[in-house]
């Protein structure tokens, strides 16, 4: 077959293209439409988190909560030897010295001492 | 300004996004234009039998839905995606079909002609009938090669990325499946009216 003739069935094939039936075409959207992806919802905006208190501030300002419980514990401590009398104590320390007081710093004065 | 999106005239894979984003327009306006270039080529593709041909259509679409979401912009146009799958699936049924090797009288294509002259028809008819048979004669490669670049008026390089070969090949398929073509054909000029053509002095 000459390729004029050949040239010339392509050409009418292409003119002769099958077109879809609207059955086909509902099939495919109906596909389209169960397979595609939902939008998601946008989510509602977040509420503000709320401002922290005076003493939680202040609590993170010296450094938060366990921080802030040693300088009370030292303050509480402070204020119980500051109202005992520490005299009540010296059964404790007195039978170890023997003594009224204990010289620490024994004096060098004989060092410059003449003679 | 703000400028709507218009899915009529938007690209391919601009739609892609669209669709995979729930825009319902992207979806029809992808089917409208897809659906008919598949069908008509599973339909050369698979000897003229439009059911078969409708099915593999429809599969093709439903593998281009579910692929969207994971479409990659600039890799493949969607048109040679879908033509790439369009052959697997029209090759797998063309081999399922040889090796039942039962061949359906029912077949024959559904041709329509817009020639309104009722002769013209009958030859109309006779003639997309040959030249579907004579495809069928052709090898998968060949059949292929010469029905996306001559039929489906695609350009070589867009060939050669449906079929994942070079451009060379590709040429050489359509000229070898041409040479075939006209030695299919070259004993049925006068069987199919080309010199009684009704319209040949048009």
């Amino acid at each position: 077959m000459p390729t004029d003739d050949l040239d010339d069935l392509f050409a009418a094939a292409r003119a002769d293209r099958p077109q879809p039936s609207d059955a086909l075409m509902q099939r495919v959207l109906d596909d389209a439409l169960a397979l595609q992806p939902r939008p998601e919802p946008l989510a509602p905006p977040r509420a503000p988190a709320p401002r922290p208190s005076l003493f939680a501030r202040l609590s993170q300002a010296f450094g938060g909560g366990p921080a802030l419980a040693g300088v009370f514990s030292a303050a509480v401590a402070g204020l119980v030897l500051g109202y005992l009398d520490p005299m009540t104590y010296d059964y404790l320390t007195g039978g170890l010295t023997g003594a009224e007081a204990v010289d620490l710093f024994p004096t060098t004065d004989f060092l410059s001492s003449e003679g | 300004m703000m400028m709507a999106f218009d899915a009529d005239t938007g690209s391919d894979e601009a739609l892609m996004v669209l669709y995979a984003n729930g825009d319902r327009d992207a979806a029809l306006t992808l089917s409208r234009r897809i659906t008919p270039r598949v069908l008509a080529y599973a339909t050369r593709m698979l000897g003229g039998d439009r059911a078969e041909a409708e099915d593999v259509a429809q599969e093709t679409m439903l593998r281009l839905w579910r692929i969207a979401p994971d479409w990659r912009q600039g890799e493949t146009k969607v048109t040679t995606w879908a033509y790439r799958v369009a052959t697997n699936l029209c090759l797998d049924r063309h081999r399922a079909r040889r090796r039942k090797a039962q061949t359906a009288l029912d077949d024959a294509p559904d041709l329509a002609s817009a020639d309104p002259s009722a002769e013209g028809r009958l030859v109309q008819a006779d003639r997309m009938a040959a030249l579907q048979s004579a495809l069928g004669e052709l090898p998968d490669r060949q059949r292929q090669a010469v029905v996306l670049r001559h039929i489906e008026g695609l350009t070589n390089p867009e060939i050669a990325a449906v079929m994942e070969i070079g451009v060379e090949a590709v040429e050489s398929l359509t000229a070898r499946g041409k040479r075939a073509l006209s030695a299919i054909l070259a004993g049925r000029r006068d069987e199919l009216g080309y010199k009684d053509d009704p319209d040949a002095d048009r």
